[in-house]
This record gives C-alpha cells, structure tokens and sequence, in this order.
C-alpha cells in the first residue's frame, strides 16, 4: 500500500476514463445521429436528389423537361438499424442512374429525397408528412420496419399518396387501404411456401423445427409447421432457443431422437451457423434448411463445411442466372467494395423500377394515375422475381431458394413449384 | 438411454467450461471477498486472443494487422499470459487502492471494469462475430469435427479435449493450493489477511497470484469455448460469467473443489432441464437452482464442508 494517494487518482482518472469512454459511446451515436439527421433533413428538404450518380445525370436533365418522377426514400437511415437503410439506398441509387440514363420516366427525371425513419414509429409518422405536403412526391418507397411501415401508412393511404415497402413483413400493413402496397411476402406466406418446398418438391416427410425467440423466427415456425402437417408431413421435433445463445446441443439431441430426414431453422445467421456444426457434430445428416434470415455471405463465413449443402430461403438471388439479375450485382460490387447486394437492396431497386413502369404504362406523372396503374398492370418481371399484386396490395411471388456450393450462395437445383 | 447419455455428455461438456471460469470467480473471493464482474471479459479476450495468435492477419482497430499463425496448443496459453497480464494489471488498477475501501466501491470498480473491457474490445475487433479457425488435429479431412461414438451417443475430439484439460488443471490447482508454500500462503491470507502479513506473507503478492490464476483459467476457458463454439465477439462472455458465478455460490463460493462441482452440476441440470423439462426455459434453470440454493443451503455444495477459503 505504497503511494495510497497515487493509485488513488490513477484509479479515478480510469474511472473518469472509463465512463467517459461510456458516455462518449452514446454521445458519439447522438452526435452521429444529428450530423447525419441534418444530412437527412438536407436531403429531405432539397428538391433534388443528392446521390452522386443522379447528381451527375442533371446534365442530361435538359433532355427530361417532363413532371420530375420524384419520390421519398424512407427507412432507417441512421441510428442502429442504418445498415438497413445503408443499403436500401444503395438500391435505389442504382435505380435512379439506370433511369436516368435512359432519358427518365414518362420525359420526367428520377429522384428521391431520404426520409429517416430510425426504424421507428414516432419518427416514421413525421417523416410520412413531410412527404404528403411535398405536391410533387409521387409515392413513397419504404419503409423498412412494420412497426414504422404501419404507422406512416395510415398517414399516406389517407392522403392518397402510394407506398410501397420493400421489406414491412407484417400481414396487417396492406390491410391499411387501397394506397399501401408491399413487395416481400409474409412470414406467413413465406413459411406456408417453404413447407410445400419442403414436402413437394424436396419429397421430405419427417421434420424437425428449431426457432428463435423472435416474433419473425416464432411467427414463421408456427406458419410453417401447420403447413407441413395439411401437405401431409409429420412434424418429428421443434424447439426454440434465445437469439444470443452459442450452446444448442441440449435442443438438437432433443430433435435428433425423431431421426428428422429436413431441419427448418427459423432465425438469423448468427446462431444458425452454430446450429448447422452442432447438429454435424453430432452425425445429424438432415438437410438443413434456413428461413430468409440466413441467406447472407456471413453464414458460410461462420459456418464453415457444416452449412455446406444447406438450402437457404431468400427474396433475392444474387447469383441467379439473369442478365438483369448480374447487371444489377456488378453494378452494386463495383459501388459498394465489391459486396454483394442483400435482398434490401435488390427489393428497394424493384420497387423504383417497377412503380417506374406503372407510371409508364400510366402515361403520366401522376399521383392517383400511378397508383391505379399498380393495380391493374401484369406481372412485373423484377431482379428479386416476378412481382404480381393480389387485390389486397400483397405481393404474389415465388419464392427463392439457394444453396450453400464452394463456399458462395448459389441457385438452388431444385426450385419451389 | 443413449439419449440420456449424449445429454450428459452435452452438460458435461458446457459444465467444463463454467467451472473453469467459476475458478476465478471463487479464488479471487476467498481471498479478497470480491466479486471480479470482469472476469467474462477476461474470458472473451482469451477466445480474442487465440484467435489472434492462429491466424495469419486479423483486423485489430480497423487495421490489417499480421499475426503469427501458431498452433491452437501454442496459442492459448499465450492468451492465457496476456490475459493473466491483464488480470493483475486490473486488480492494481481497479481493486488494490480500494482494498480497504467498503466493498461495494470495489464492486462498483469490477463492474466499470467490465464495462470498459467489453468497449475496448469493440473498438480493438468490432461488434460482430469472429470465425474461430478449425483445429487440424480435432478436424476431419471433409472440415467436420472428430468424434468418437460412445453406445450411440456421439462426442467429439474436441469435447473430449475440454474436458481432460478441465479435469487437469482442477487437479494440477487443487496440488498448488493444497501442497505447496504459495498455496498455504493463499490458504492463510484467505482466513486472515492481516495476521498472516504478520507471519510474514507477501499478502499483495499472493492477491496477485490469485489473479494471474483466475485470469489465466478464464482464459484457458475462453479459448476452448471459442473452439467449440467456432466464434469469438465483445459481448460473448456475459452469460457464461454469470452461470460461471452462479456455479461458484453453487459450489460455495470460495471453494476450489466447490467450483468445479458447481460448474459441472450447472451444465447437467441446464442440459437435462432442456431435455427433459423444455428448452425455452433453459436459462431459467440456473437462476431457479440458484434461489433454491439460497433458500435451503446458503453456503453452497461444499461451501461448510472444507473450512479454509481458499
């Protein structure tokens, strides 16, 4: 006990250190949250998109002297969730170029102003007016999350303003009206698809499940399992775990017992590449299948030679075998460190191009013209699939399948019919 | 039955582990009366740092940084001196200017402790998962783990592996603590710290020692568990250190043996309770065990049976 007083004050200037280093933590956030939300707000308010590349196109813009085709960007832009929004505007970034550069819509150049929702309601209500008081916003793609998805889309049906999310799985959303429009399926639709897979096409007739804690990993679970059970197949074993947890050989010597000849797991990657080792570890030879929260690089990252073979469910297929399809992933390698788009991207991408042919088969840049042009045109043929409405504003797509082969995701042999 | 036995295996298996950081939760508490709530980052940078010795190049600060690719026997335990390294430098830091403070500033400076090592971490390796890179002699030639297969219950190299080492170094620091000068040394600052600074122990020393210990245990366990489990990430070693404690109460906290039994019992009610009883409720299990432990015999498994601390 030498120099009390010293250690004393070396220990105080840690502490201080210490919670500076905290409290610098969440000052850094906040501080990044309104340097970028002034951005955000700059965006919004600007009347002309400030991404690079349509920036560059205003050149040409002497060739579109038709109604701007302007819309709002909204998703979480900032905060925790703004890898989502990251790459949503990726998506739409290259959408806005490649419109532009053939001569924009209906003679009208393409842009969009960015709306922050920060995945949240709240903000997503304030977000939702700015753009209806904006006369020349012609719809609105986003948001991202359901629970910002329902609460502006009140807002926007009651305006008459289109939206159309890219990614809201929520089934309530296009209850809202005849305005609010969705590109991606329900977890509902999406676990009912996976099981006809599953049994019809993959012939599997023992089954096991294992979910996450979620209300995506759960919800998708229970759409599945009934399913399985009306297409005839027996249902072996199911179990949950913690979203976090790194130990499952308790659950998977549970689901081993039934001898499953599939294993669904429903939840995201993180766990799901230790759940595809130890189900290996212990001679578990079931195909694996993984719901769309698996369907990324870092699986086969995490995972290694177990998650080799293993089926995944995706909204969008990056090395499907379609000029569109690669035209859209060299663009975004080449903007985006060489990356490959996530369905995010590809959905966000599909939304601008598909309201884009709406409003040319509309033949104007018009709010309600668009939005009745959405309902009534054919099959839109997207780099995510081929994208058709139901009268609900639902959307009516196949889903995609991919498997993990050298190391990559890859099309999937056999397809859901 | 087989079921039974591969359950076993599972909770054997996973027991290991906490028992090993449950060492260093209940050393550094008999002899201090501390708990080091930093003991699960302690564990974390243990899995970091193996990481970072069998690879070639790893990101460290947003940097490619190259590193030495050894062998995983060679690697963990330089993890486990670095880490030792740390252990000692938190308790001059944190603890030893607090040692005659009241105890709940010293418990306060463990948790900032904690805090600011998970931070660190963060900023060193990033936020998101690591791959733990295969272990050639516990890896088949198709990249799938060894096993061996036990009346039709299956258990791999690895795991194997985790337990022997785990077996080995309780007994190697029941043999240090038992039979050599240092660990009397340890024993008697345990029962009484200042008395035994008058028979002429070094007792900061010997609090040292206990740290580099625990610290290195932590280690050793981080290590494996990030072998097994094939990843390492800032936040991973919360749950753990916390079963860990439970597993020292369990055992009666202060108690070497006691630890090892709390920690392996841990991991056989949590794998049977799933297997059993339901698995949503896995985690629940220890807390249960633990309030019931608290209710019918506060002094743990062990905790009246030996009567020195440490």
């Amino acid at each position: 006990m030498k120099l009390p007083r010293y250690l004393v004050l070396v220990l105080a200037v840690v502490m201080i250190f210490g919670v500076v280093a905290l409290v610098g933590c969440g000052d850094d956030d906040t501080a990044t949250d309104e340097t970028e939300d002034t951005t955000a707000t700059e965006d919004t308010g600007a009347t002309e998109d400030t991404s690079g590349e349509a920036t560059d196109s205003t050149d040409e813009a002497a060739a579109m002297d038709g109604a701007p085709f302007k819309f709002g960007l909204a998703g979480p832009m900032t905060g925790q969730y703004a890898n989502y929004g990251t790459s949503h505007k990726a998506g739409a970034d290259i959408a806005i170029a490649e419109l532009n550069a053939n001569g924009g819509v209906n003679g009208g150049e393409a842009s969009y102003t960015t709306g922050d929702d920060l995945g949240d309601p709240k903000e997503a209500v304030l977000v939702a007016q700015k753009f209806i008081d904006d006369s020349e916003m012609l719809f609105v793609n986003g948001h991202m999350f359901s629970g910002a998805t329902i609460a502006a889309g009140q807002n926007y049906n009651g305006a008459g303003l289109t939206m159309v999310s890219p990614s809201a799985t929520n089934p309530d959303i296009t209850d809202l009206g005849k305005y609010i429009w969705r590109i991606c399926m329900t977890d509902a639709v999406q676990g009912e698809g996976l099981a006809n897979y599953s049994v019809n096409d993959l012939g599997m007739t023992k089954i096991a499940i294992i979910h996450d804690d979620s209300d995506y990993g759960r919800g998708l679970a229970d759409a599945y399992e009934e399913a399985v059970v009306a297409a005839g197949g027996e249902i072996v074993g199911r179990e949950q775990y913690t979203t976090g947890d790194a130990d499952f050989n308790s659950q998977l010597t549970n689901i081993r017992q039934g001898e499953p000849e599939l294993l669904f797991m429903s939840g995201y990657y993180p766990e799901g590449s230790k759940i595809a080792q130890q189900a290996r570890a212990l001679q578990m030879d079931a195909q694996f299948l993984g719901s769309d929260g698996y369907a990324a690089d870092e699986l086969i990252e995490l995972g290694g030679a177990s998650v080799d073979g293993m089926l995944v469910s995706t909204f969008f297929d990056y090395s499907k075998d379609d000029p569109k399809v690669q035209a859209f992933v060299e663009e975004f390698k080449s903007n985006n460190d060489d990356a490959n788009p996530d369905w995010f991207a590809a959905n966000s991408y599909d939304v601008i191009m598909l309201v884009a042919e709406a409003a040319r088969q509309a033949g104007s840049n018009d709010r309600d013209a668009i939005n009745e042009a959405l309902g009534t045109m054919d099959t839109y043929s997207g780099i995510s699939g081929d994208i058709t409405f139901d009268e609900n504003g639902d959307v009516v797509k196949p889903l995609s399948i991919v498997v993990v082969r050298d190391g990559a995701l890859a099309t999937a042999d056999v397809q859901p019919q | 039955m087989d079921y039974l036995i591969q359950q076993l295996l599972n909770g054997l298996m996973l027991g290991s582990l906490y028992a090993l950081i449950a060492v260093g939760y209940t050393m550094v508490y008999g002899i201090i009366e501390l708990i080091n709530f930093a003991f699960g980052e302690l564990f974390m940078f243990g899995a970091f740092i193996s990481i970072a010795m069998m690879v070639d190049s790893m990101a460290i600060f947003g940097q490619q940084v190259n590193f030495p690719g050894l062998h995983f026997l060679l690697a963990v335990p330089i993890a486990m001196a670095v880490v030792a390294g740390m252990g000692v430098a938190i308790d001059r830091i944190a603890y030893r200017p607090l040692r005659n403070a009241p105890r709940l500033a010293a418990l306060i400076s463990a948790i900032g402790m904690s805090i600011l090592l998970q931070n660190v971490a963060q900023a060193m390796f990033g936020s998101s998962q690591v791959f733990f890179p295969d272990i050639g002699m516990f890896t088949s030639d198709n990249g799938l783990p060894k096993y061996i297969t036990v009346s039709n219950a299956q258990i791999t190299y690895l795991q194997i592996f985790v337990v022997a080492v785990t077996v080995a170094a309780m007994l190697i620091l029941n043999f240090f603590v038992q039979r050599t000068r240092i660990g009397r040394a340890m024993r008697a600052a345990a029962q009484d710290k200042s008395t035994s600074a008058l028979m002429g122990v070094n007792v900061n020393r010997v609090i040292a020692i206990t740290f580099i210990i625990g610290s290195a245990m932590g280690a050793l366990a981080g290590g494996m568990y990030g072998a097994i489990y094939h990843f390492a990430k800032p936040d991973m070693g919360f749950i753990p250190g916390l079963k860990a404690f439970i597993a020292a109460v369990l055992g009666g906290i202060g108690n070497i043996p006691g630890a090892f039994l709390g920690g392996i019992t841990l991991g056989v009610i949590e794998s049977l309770g799933s297997a059993y009883i339901s698995s949503e409720y896995r985690d629940a299990f220890a807390f249960v065990i633990l309030i019931l432990l608290l209710i019918f015999k506060p002094s743990g498994l062990l905790g009246s049976h030996i009567s020195e601390k440490a």
